[in-house]
């Protein structure tokens, strides 16, 4: 559950949206309408990426260590394009890196952050990482425990 | 009274007779000094192979008079306490294995009273298939169920594949002795060591080279003299994606390459698949091309006794020729994607990226340079002065660790002991079915099927492997088709070339281009690839991959017709 990476930007946090994403061709739809939520508000929006090595937990490969470091650094790159893309667009961005179970990084950071919006991807995209019952499941759970509102996108 | 001594004197001569005589009828116990007679022989199972461990008695009228266990290349030598006085009858015991007696004629007693040694002529136990067996073969076969369906990680079912054979073997055999599959020491004996130690050698120097950023540092040099041509990067990244490969092990070099291809993506604002997916097929045929390039070779050559040159002068060059076959294929259907011409990066992304991808360990590198050029010289050397590759990867991986000092703790946990756990569970698995007897029988009907056909045998094994390996994991497999191999080598005429090794090592490690789940590079790739936001689905890994291992694999077999 370490936490790899940091907000860059600055500014209130609380005025922000906040986009969970991995980036990626499925994911630019969500990441549009992240930016749009932001322009409207007049917010400023922050790209969240969680690296989640669940998915090394079936192989024979032990070293996670490195593992982290080497998404972390390709999450700040994708993250660092889509700030960019979001800057591009006059709004202002940042990002933040986690690594761990995404369900847990996602709350423990919105606890932290405690931002106006979640931007999350819908699973009608077909390359979402939740389907629509644990999805729904999780929106509930983020608005219980933390009070932020999430769009799907 | 006159009469009666000489009456006495005869009753006493004739009780001394009839005591003689009777002592003379016992048999005589071995005087301090005097050499015990001994009996000796050898034992094999219908495949030839030498049966180790078996309890054999040498029994004079239904006692035993000397007992003795048969060695690993199945001879025994059993001291006799006394010399057999009315027949001489060997007696042997092994489980998974019918009792087996052999009865001396009365020339064989004459002949072990002379010489005091008698040579049984090699004996052939027949093979019982026991309740164990079943247990063993369903063990192994859920083994492969686990990994292939990923419900347990692949360490804890190989350990608890181990324990169930220990289970069944202590708990269920005083119940039923049928259920007996082998004990702890004897699981023990099929540990190999020297590929426990190889691996261990190699992991440790991999966690030092791996912290030093040399692959992503490569990476972007790639990007950067490619300047945008798309295919030129491709093959580039493909080049030294097999070269690490070959030198490291594969997973690694994934976990290393996938990231900073991403980003190299990303930055050309390409389909990455159009990277990743070359990559990591580059990367499961280069891993075949040297003794140490996948966890596969290593297996077979400690089984085989393969040195580091065999592979070189036997697979090296068909393994080449794949990979430019495998170079050509990529740039055929992927050229849509080539044709792109890469964007200009912006200057914060292009800062991020040379970032990402810098040398973060300059004086690690050289030390870790200096020692993997001086392992390479001893692994091709080392066969001269009797040097085994186990013993040059401690050595090498000792000095590293003495010359740069890190952080043992550190080092340790870049270890990957769960493969090396997993290596354990396996041996003792792969052990039970040897135990059992399941392997001599699949040897004998594939010794049946292919007769006396080397082609044929070296055709059926090169795909059967690469086929299977697409579906069921590859080091389990290649572990438990060794003996078989080794079965076939020895029977089939020409095959003492190994080249039926080399023919597991071609279909098992390119047959993990077969499938998403045929090699753990696959898996690693994949995953990375998804955390980004791009899945690689088994159709999509299997459209591109399954022709290129049907490529691969018939120019790795065409290679070994030419070689051999």
């Amino acid at each position: 559950m370490d936490q790899i990476g940091q907000a860059h930007g600055s500014g209130d946090i609380a005025g922000s949206v906040v986009c969970a994403t991995r980036g990626g061709a499925g994911s630019e739809a969500t990441v549009q309408g992240a930016i749009e939520l932001a322009r409207e508000g007049g917010l400023r929006v922050t790209f969240l990426y969680i690296a989640d090595l669940e998915f090394m937990k079936h192989t024979t490969m032990g070293r996670t260590g490195r593992a982290a470091e080497e998404l972390r650094k390709m999450g700040e790159f994708i993250m660092l394009t889509l700030v960019e893309k979001a800057q591009e667009s006059g709004i202002e961005a940042d990002y933040a890196v986690r690594q761990g179970r995404f369900r847990e990084e996602l709350l423990g950071y919105l606890e932290e952050a405690r931002p106006a919006v979640l931007v999350l991807g819908s699973p009608k995209a077909g390359t979402a990482l939740l389907d629509w019952s644990r999805l729904e499941h999780l929106m509930q759970e983020i608005e219980e425990q933390t009070g932020v509102r999430v769009e799907l996108v | 009274m006159h009469m009666a001594r000489p009456m006495k004197f005869v009753l006493t001569c004739t009780g001394v007779l009839i005591t003689a005589g009777l002592l003379l009828a016992l048999p005589m116990p071995l005087a301090a000094g005097e050499e015990a007679p001994t009996v000796e022989g050898r034992l094999f199972d219908p495949q030839g192979e030498p049966v180790t461990g078996a309890h054999v008695a040498v029994l004079d009228d239904g006692e035993a008079i000397g007992e003795a266990e048969s060695n690993p290349d199945g001879s025994f030598l059993v001291d006799l306490e006394r010399l057999p006085q009315h027949s001489v009858v060997v007696h042997i015991q092994r489980p998974h294995f019918e009792d087996r007696e052999w009865r001396g004629t009365p020339e064989a007693l004459v002949l072990l009273e002379n010489d005091n040694h008698l040579y049984v002529s090699d004996l052939t136990m027949e093979r019982r298939v026991t309740v164990g067996f079943w247990v063993a073969t369903l063990t192994f076969v859920g083994l492969l169920v686990l990994i292939a369906m990923e419900k347990l990680h692949n360490t804890l079912s190989a350990l608890l594949g181990m324990a169930c054979i220990f289970l069944v073997s202590y708990i269920g055999a005083p119940i039923n002795p049928d259920l007996f599959i082998l004990d702890f020491e004897r699981a023990l004996q099929y540990i190999n060591f020297e590929v426990f130690f190889l691996v261990l050698g190699m992991m440790i120097v991999i966690g030092i080279v791996e912290e030093t950023g040399i692959f992503q540092w490569l990476s972007y040099w790639a990007y950067r003299i490619s300047r945008g041509r798309v295919w030129l990067l491709a093959v580039v990244l493909m080049c030294l994606t097999a070269v690490a490969s070959a030198l490291l092990d594969n997973v690694t070099t994934m976990l290393l390459m996938t990231p900073i291809s991403l980003q190299i993506a990303l930055a050309l604002q390409m389909n990455p698949m159009a990277l990743l997916i070359p990559e990591v097929l580059a990367s499961n045929v280069g891993g075949i091309a040297t003794l140490i390039g996948t966890p596969t070779n290593i297996l077979i050559g400690s089984y085989a006794g393969l040195s580091f040159n065999d592979f070189l002068i036997n697979l090296t060059p068909g393994v080449l020729i794949s990979q430019l076959a495998l170079i050509v294929y990529t740039q055929i259907v992927f050229r849509k994607e080539y044709r792109a011409v890469g964007r200009s990066l912006s200057p914060t992304l292009a800062t991020k990226l040379a970032e990402n991808a810098r040398i973060t360990k300059p004086a690690v590198l050289g030390k870790a340079g200096v020692v993997f050029v001086a392992m390479l010289i001893l692994f091709a050397t080392g066969e001269r002065f009797h040097l085994g590759p186990a013993v040059t990867a401690l050595i090498g991986s000792i000095l590293l660790l003495v010359w740069i000092q890190p952080d043992v703790d550190e080092i340790m946990r870049a270890v990957d002991w769960t493969t090396l756990l997993f290596f354990i569970g396996l041996f003792v698995c792969v052990g039970a079915l040897e135990e059992v007897g399941l392997i001599s029988q699949l040897a004998v009907l594939l010794g049946n099927l292919v007769g006396e056909r080397l082609l044929l045998a070296v055709g059926l094994m090169t795909y059967a492997a690469a086929f299977l390996s697409m579906v069921v994991a590859n080091i389990p497999f290649t572990a438990a088709m060794l003996p078989v191999m080794a079965y076939l080598t020895r029977t089939i005429p020409g095959a003492g070339s190994n080249v039926l090794f080399y023919a597991l090592s071609i279909g098992a490690a390119m047959g993990g281009n077969g499938s998403l789940i045929g090699a753990s590079a696959n898996l690693v790739t994949a995953g990375i690839a998804e955390r980004a936001g791009y899945p690689i689905t088994y159709k999509m890994f299997m459209r591109y991959g399954l022709p290129s291992m049907v490529i691969t694999v018939t120019i790795g077999l065409v290679w070994l017709f030419i070689r051999f």
